[in-house]
């Protein structure tokens, strides 16, 4: 039967002392920051990266296939995208409460909250990509005997390019932004050091963590702006 | 219901041991996620990825409960076992409820919680052992083994400056009463309830202790800049370690006993090997007062992040 | 009989090219109740280009685009060479059709090269045999050096170039008959007659079965070795050569399609070259024009200078004068000078 345990003689180890920044909490203590760094910010900022790219990923898998659906039919357009924006305009805290009984406090959670609020925007711009596709370079293609799905390959897709790029970027800055809120589900991402130094309040964790956040999304859309430029060469042809 | 949910650990701010009836907007939203976390009782709680063999350990939000709860994790981890970590669970109930669901398997808990919040006691404890002993017939009763108690305790106290101590000769808060017109502070929402000033005062009969209300985080600035007398307290605040403190004995046992056990249930105990409550006991032996305050420190003062000062107090103690 | 001589009948023409007859092909848009086409019959010879002319609503659009099944038939049926339409897939049939269209469908996102490429590259053809077609192409349109308009895109086109480019995919592939729809209705007068040129000059040599859509009735007798007028409700009004339809229109609706000088048109079909003209001693002092000149042309000058006729000077027969009395009545003077 369980007692009191006697008192061992733990090993304490020497956490060392905290700077003069930290103790007065200063807005941002970079010696404090490099240190942790590896052990806090860097593995966070790479699970951060992992969790939006899957939850973007997934989100384009699916709102592409919704999207050229939509295309062909276009009586699905209207219940696809009413779906979209619903599960978009719940917040995603209440996203969690309506998901975490069914998929627990896991990366599962997490991702398939980020991928609703992914959808709305890679949809509507996949569909607009493909509608705002020149007639009259559909009309030559149906008449050179081009089948349906060597048009949207050849011709559509392609020309809907620029149009995906540009929903692809602005559903990446945005996940990048809600996973923060994935700490709340599970210690993960960004969001986990921010949230952590919230309460306390300890400026340079959320200001680094956040600073970041912010890095992150720039760094990602500018990626996605440069695939986007190698993929439209003709667009910068200069006549 | 006296126990909230539970506060991240603030520096120079008391840690709140549950128990405290403060809701943080953090809290609230944990127990918010927390409260969805269980309401798949019953089978749904199952089927969230545990795999054979898998430990799923739970903590609460603040501190020193996710040094807790990082350090069990860590150590099963080196015994081999795969081990699911959900940190921030919330207020005790909720926690509670995940373990006896089956969410979590094990998780650390404080005595006096058991007793008084989950067990509904409102009776004064008299000793350390009367509440572990009381702690673990209840959990028993639902399937939960309790296992060796920390030497520690995390619970209220008050505290004075070292310099008042000596000019009035005080080592108990008994010795309050004969001292004449002093300021005493706490948070607004301890001044009724079970441990709150009120209580102090009838307890104590301490007609002369006055009350000033400080928001959370600023009561030890106020004891060493004299703007206040006595101040209400954690006894695991870093604070207590450095600054010139001294806490007041609580002869009547009013503030209750507050050692830490591991929670495990019994179908856990009854898949795993006997390294597993061999390893809980013996960290139950090593988290001392001392201990826990370095820990605390390390977290509240030097930032560390929690997982890092459990791994190295781990390290320390050839336990990883 | 009297064939002006700017349509001939090509000496290199391929033997790839076919004939196209309706056969009282009806189509009835779903929800109307008169039809686009009304039962059509004709017969586009293997080479010929047939001008498919009439204002809106005559049906000539749905006309072509029958032929290459991008809509079907309601009844009747269409046939290329002995074939029905309906016995050869749709996608097949497109692909072995050449197809331009008013505002060219190229594809932006493609160099001329790959746009030209398209049907080939789907027909299986290699490489090297699509790089040499690419360039032989361009050269037939126009398009030189060829290295050169192989990497613009259409963005970087005039409107004349970028229907050339659409001419040359169409013909990329080969194809026995080639479908145009208005395809130089979008661009400017100049440009147009030029476009028209060069394409008059491409049939001359290239000699394939065409049936080409338009509502401008002068540039379906520029082009035209036949011309099929359709009325509103799809009928067929006429169909004939050119100088047929200016000399006898079947009838009034004919008649006033054409214009009201359509006797000056009929004058435009004949060059001044190939009348039959004096030899004056002295010439008079009338205007000197070369031989390629129309009879409408030289009329015109002769009207502008208020002389009574011409002076044929194409430096290589001895001069020759040509009364207006000549001019107007070109096709009983015609003959060697």
């Amino acid at each position: 039967m369980s007692g009191i345990a006697t008192p061992g003689d733990p090993e304490i180890p020497d956490y060392g002392d905290a700077s003069r920044c930290v103790i007065d909490n200063g807005v941002f203590c970079t010696d404090w920051f490099v240190q942790q760094w590896p052990e806090v910010f860097q593995p966070a900022l790479l699970e951060h990266v992992v969790m939006t790219v899957v939850a973007v990923a997934v989100g384009f898998a699916i709102s592409f296939i919704a999207a050229v659906l939509a295309y062909r039919r276009a009586w699905l357009s209207s219940p696809f995208g009413a779906v979209a924006t619903f599960l978009y305009t719940l917040p995603p805290l209440a996203l969690f409460q309506l998901l975490v009984p069914v998929t627990g406090l896991t990366m599962v959670t997490v991702e398939i909250a980020l991928v609703c609020f992914t959808l709305v925007i890679l949809f509507r711009a996949v569909l607009a990509g493909l509608l705002g596709v020149p007639d009259d370079a559909k009309r030559a293609a149906r008449g050179m005997g081009l089948d349906s799905g060597q048009i949207l390959r050849m011709v559509e897709l392609p020309l809907a390019i620029p149009s995906i790029i540009s929903g692809l970027r602005v559903a990446t800055v945005l996940t990048v932004s809600i996973a923060t809120i994935a700490a709340f589900v599970v210690d993960a991402g960004l969001g986990s050091p921010i949230l952590k130094a919230i309460s306390s309040p300890f400026n340079t964790q959320f200001i680094g963590a956040g600073a970041l956040a912010v890095l992150l999304a720039f760094v990602l859309d500018g990626l996605l702006a440069l695939v986007g430029r190698a993929l439209t060469t003709w667009t910068r042809a200069k006549v | 219901m006296r126990d909230m949910t539970p506060e991240h650990a603030l520096p120079g701010s008391p840690q709140r041991r549950p128990g405290s009836p403060r809701i943080s907007r953090r809290g609230v939203l944990s127990a918010a996620v927390g409260a969805a976390g269980l309401a798949a009782l019953g089978g749904c709680g199952m089927a969230t990825g545990k795999g054979e063999g898998t430990i799923t350990v739970g903590s609460k939000g603040f501190a020193e409960s996710w040094i807790n709860g990082e350090l069990y994790a860590q150590a099963l981890r080196a015994l081999g076992y795969q081990v699911d970590l959900k940190t921030n669970v919330g207020s005790s109930e909720l926690i509670d409820a995940a373990l006896t669901s089956g969410q979590i398997d094990l998780y650390p808990e404080y005595t006096g919680v058991i007793v008084m919040s989950l067990a509904g006691h409102e009776d004064l404890m008299e000793s350390a052992e009367q509440t572990l002993d009381l702690a673990r017939e209840f959990e028993a009763s639902r399937g939960v083994t309790v296992l060796d108690a920390t030497p520690f305790e995390n619970k209220n106290a008050i505290a004075v400056t070292r310099e008042f101590a000596a000019r009035h000769n005080l080592r108990t808060i008994d010795d309050l009463r004969g001292i004449g017109e002093f300021t005493y502070s706490t948070y607004p929402d301890n001044v009724s309830g079970g441990q709150g000033y009120e209580a102090i005062v009838e307890t104590y009969r301490l007609p002369n202790m006055n009350l000033r209300t400080l928001s959370i985080g600023l009561n030890y600035q106020a004891l060493e800049n004299g703007e206040i007398d006595a101040a209400d307290v954690f006894t695991t605040d870093p604070q207590l370690l450095r600054s010139d403190l001294v806490v007041l004995e609580d002869t009547k046992n009013l503030f209750g006993f507050q050692n830490v056990v591991p929670c495990v249930r019994d179908d856990l105990l009854d898949r795993v090997g006997q390294d597993v409550p061999d390893l809980l006991n013996t960290m139950s032996s090593l988290l001392t007062l001392e201990a826990v305050q370095a820990m605390n420190e390390a977290s509240a003062i030097n930032r560390l992040d929690p997982a890092q000062v459990a791994r190295r107090f781990l390290e320390a103690n050839d336990l990883l | 009989m009297n064939e002006s001589q700017h349509r001939t009948t090509g000496p290199e023409r391929t033997e790839r090219s076919v004939s196209i007859t309706f056969d009282r092909a009806t189509k009835i848009y779903p929800g109307s109740e008169t039809p686009a086409l009304d039962a059509l019959s004709l017969t586009v010879e293997a080479g010929e280009l047939l001008c498919l002319v009439g204002p809106s609503g005559g049906g000539k659009t749905t006309a072509l685009m029958l032929i290459n099944r991008l809509i079907d038939l309601t009844s009747g049926d269409i046939r290329i060479g002995e074939t029905s339409i309906t016995d050869i897939g749709a996608i097949e049939l497109r692909r072995k059709t050449g197809y331009a269209i008013q505002q060219t469908g190229l594809f932006p996102h493609m160099t001329v090269a790959q746009n030209i490429a398209v049907v080939p590259r789907i027909l299986g053809w290699s490489a090297a045999r699509i790089d040499a077609r690419t360039d032989e192409l361009l050269e037939l349109v126009g398009l030189t050096p060829t290295a050169q308009w192989r990497a613009r895109y259409p963005g970087q086109l005039s409107g004349g170039q970028q229907q050339r480019v659409g001419i040359a995919r169409a013909l990329a592939a080969d194809p026995p008959l080639m479908l145009m729809d208005e395809p130089f209705g979008a661009l400017d007068p100049i440009t147009r007659t030029a476009v028209q040129d060069e394409f008059l000059a491409i049939h001359r040599a290239v000699g394939k079965t065409t049936v080409f859509v338009t509502h401008d009735i002068d540039e379906a007798i520029k082009m035209g070795d036949k011309i099929a007028v359709l009325r509103p409700g799809g009928l067929l009004a006429q169909l004939g050569p050119p100088e047929d339809l200016l000399a006898e229109p079947a009838d009034d609706f004919v008649a006033s399609f054409l214009g009201a000088e359509r006797g000056l048109k009929r004058l435009g079909l004949y060059r001044l070259g190939d009348l039959a003209g004096e030899q004056r001693e002295p010439l008079p002092d009338w205007p000197r024009l070369p031989a390629g000149m129309t009879a409408r042309e030289a009329l015109s000058c002769a009207t502008a200078e208020r002389a009574d006729g011409v002076i044929v000077a194409d430096g290589e027969t001895p001069e020759r004068a040509v009364p207006v009395a000549r001019l107007l009545q070109p096709e009983v003077s015609e003959g060697a000078a």
